[in-house]
């Protein structure tokens, strides 16, 4: 069994995760890791909910053995570094300047890459500031998650911006990835290329509404008693898109 | 004065022997087993005293993974030993043979868990799974199914919600077995023995 967390990574990505976002996580987390030492170490993975970064970053987070942590609205400077500090385990000190230096000792000493998903909560709050004193006084890999409009409420925060070193926008689902999706979602109903291809369709790139449609269409064929599933059978019943429904036109 | 600096991170939870063994190493820095033994067992409490063989075994492992260095053989002196590197107060996971060992499956699930909020058992399976050390789909069923018994997750249906609230930190909740006599005349367990089955690596 191989300890290097890179090779880890790498074959991880080429095994079991054929989702293009999952893959894109991986070489963004990666680009920071192996940086030559004068580049700065934060990155940044956005994109619209449902896109699956949480779950290209749990793939990430179980690869890298990062440390996780989910900013939420509610954080204070002190919740942030307590949070922090569980995820490391390590029993956190009294005032904020000495968990500072335990998350960054820490950090240093592990070597392992922090995660902070949700960051958009942190840039609300003003305390985007806490992330970037860890990661100067540890320098380790930073890879920050967030919603679509992440890049540009950072500007405000010029030092910020500065460090960081890659932005990865998170890519629609592709075709590609439909199909892979049927394949580790629907084990019971073999659902074939032209109605998944419709499912990409309706789903406007969103892999959680591709899974919803997929368990649709998987539910109503084990009622009907049917195995297999086209677009011939599935005929003009209603997919999932994210939209709210349509008022009915009298005909 | 030249003295290392100082260390001011210590591992939450209760520790494991290892972890203990760790956390003195980290401490004392230069040390024969004697010295580690004796900073492990400060406490009174007999049957949680680490054995000299238990310490042996894993500075074995952890001088053949290039973690913990040996002084020169000297007659009649003791043999110390020096920790090299620091890897923070995460125990190394490691074997005797000095191969490095990844988090444990349940450690990996705990975490997965709780960045993934809302699964299946099978998502939870894959997103857990690191090549060589893949988890078994019904080790994660039997996993969330104490779980959920515990009030972490909530099950609906196939699916599991993690309860944020409950994240208690970072090591993963323990499955123990407890053998009890059970006495069916006077419905009384009459002895219960100590849990087995703790992560202990």
């Amino acid at each position: 069994m191989s300890s290097n967390p890179h090779t880890l990574g790498q074959d991880f990505r080429q095994q079991v995760a054929p989702l293009g976002n999952v893959a894109l996580c991986f070489a963004t987390l990666r680009r920071a890791i192996t940086r030559p030492a004068h580049l700065p170490g934060i990155v940044c993975y956005y994109g619209p909910s449902g896109y699956g970064k949480s779950t290209a970053a749990t793939l990430v987070t179980i690869s890298y053995d990062a440390v996780y942590v989910q900013a939420r609205s509610s954080w204070t400077r002190k919740a942030a570094h307590q949070a922090i500090l569980k995820g490391l385990g390590v029993i956190p000190a009294k005032t904020v300047a000495e968990m500072s230096d335990q998350i960054a000792e820490e950090l240093v000493l592990s070597k392992r890459p922090l995660i902070v998903d949700e960051a958009d909560y942190l840039v609300e709050r003003g305390s985007i500031e806490i992330i970037r004193d860890i990661y100067e006084a540890s320098q380790a890999p930073v890879m920050i998650i967030g919603e679509e409009g992440l890049p540009n409420k950072l500007k405000r925060w010029e030092r910020f911006h500065g460090r960081v070193l890659d932005w990865a926008p998170a890519q629609p689902a592709t075709l590609e990835d439909c199909k892979a999706l049927a394949k580790l979602h629907s084990g019971k109903v073999q659902i074939e290329d032209d109605l998944l291809d419709r499912v990409h369709e309706m789903s406007g790139g969103s892999v959680r509404r591709i899974c919803v449609n997929l368990a649709l269409i998987e539910e109503q064929s084990l009622v009907a008693g049917q195995d297999v599933m086209n677009l011939k059978m599935w005929g003009s019943r209603e997919l999932y898109t994210g939209e709210a429904p349509s008022r009915r036109r009298n005909a | 004065m030249s003295q290392a600096p100082a260390r001011h991170c210590s591992p939450a939870g209760v520790l494991t022997d290892r972890e203990r063994l760790w956390a003195a190493m980290r401490e004392l820095r230069v040390f024969t087993i004697r010295d580690l033994c004796r900073a492990v067992n400060t406490g009174k409490d007999r049957d949680a005293a680490i054995s000299d063989s238990k310490a042996k075994d894993y500075l074995a492992g952890l001088v053949r993974a290039g973690i913990v260095g040996k002084g020169l053989t000297v007659r009649f002196e003791p043999m110390r030993f020096e920790l090299i590197s620091d890897t923070g107060v995460r125990a190394p996971r490691v074997r005797k043979d000095g191969t490095m060992l990844p988090e444990s499956g349940r450690n990996r699930m705990w975490k997965a868990m709780q960045i993934l909020g809302e699964f299946s058992t099978r998502e939870l399976m894959h997103a857990a799974s690191i090549p060589g050390a893949a988890v078994a789909y019904s080790e994660a069923k039997t996993y969330c199914g104490w779980l959920a018994r515990g009030g972490y997750l909530v099950q609906s249906g196939e699916r599991f919600r993690f309860i944020r609230a409950r994240f208690t930190g970072s090591k993963a909740p323990q499955i123990l077995r407890v053998k009890q006599l059970f006495d069916p005349n006077t419905d009384k367990v009459v002895y219960a023995s100590d849990p087995e089955g703790r992560d202990d690596l």
